[in-house]
């Protein structure tokens, strides 16, 4: 049996890793707009250079902190993996949303050698500045939705749960008949 | 004999209540916040692939 030491270290980790990947991305959108719309190209390219690096040192590693501690926290506790609508769905969004950060860093890597290299125009690659706006904020949607299943947790058992909660349920009434016997 | 009624009626009871409990269990079914989540998600998947499969809007992911 786990001890509740373990559950709750396990538990702070993943809440420390989410909340951080939570508010790097906030400061990773803040960055990709002013990046887009901002007036000093300088800072813009600050900005760029920054956000290369917030990624593969912050959001990258919070990421997959999260989506590890997250399933290690799901099995050692009464939750389960499967077990739960709400865990399995929570776990879907981060393994979508790990993936496609680290797909969509490349355009970060790429802006990021540009503006180390010069100074970026305004409009100029008008395309993957978008971008880099668009996915932070899905991202922040994604662990916003993320959050709240954590917070409200939902009701409804998978097929997998009701299985498991029907075979929990016999080996209780067998055991009680036996005592009873 | 007595005894032994009382404990079979106590069996009987309890699979009644395991038996009505369970099915329970297998009608909840899918919630509804579930499908609605679902198609929600399945709406945004297909837009998402739509814009990218039409080369409009984002970036492609190759800079070369």
């Amino acid at each position: 049996m786990i001890s509740p030491t373990v559950r709750k270290f396990g538990l702070t980790t993943h809440i420390g890793s989410s909340v951080g990947w939570f508010g790097s991305v906030l400061a990773f959108l803040a960055l990709a707009i002013y990046g887009m719309t901002g007036g000093n190209l300088q800072t813009v390219r600050a900005a760029y250079l920054s956000m290369n690096l917030i990624g593969w040192w912050i959001i990258v590693p919070l990421s997959l902190a999260a989506l590890v501690t997250g399933i290690v926290q799901s099995l050692i506790s009464p939750w389960g993996l499967f077990r739960h609508y709400w865990v399995v769905i929570k776990l879907m969004i981060t393994i979508v949303a790990t993936a496609l950060l680290l797909l969509h860093m490349q355009p970060v890597g790429h802006l990021a050698r540009v503006v180390a290299a010069r100074t970026l125009e305004h409009g100029e690659l008008a395309g993957i500045r978008l971008q880099l706006v668009a996915d932070a904020g899905a991202a922040l949607v994604a662990l916003l939705i993320a959050l709240v299943l954590s917070v409200y947790k939902p009701q409804g058992l998978t097929a997998y749960g009701r299985r498991k909660k029907r075979e929990k349920l016999r080996r209780g009434t067998i055991s009680a008949s036996n005592q009873t016997c | 004999m007595d005894a032994n009624h009382s404990a079979n009626h106590g069996s009987s009871k309890e699979e009644d209540e395991t038996s009505s409990a369970e099915s329970e269990i297998t009608d909840e079914g899918t919630p509804r916040w579930v499908k609605v989540f679902g198609f929600i998600a399945l709406v945004l998947v297909v837009i998402v692939l739509g814009i990218h499969l039409a080369g409009a809007g984002f970036h492609s992911h190759s800079f070369k």
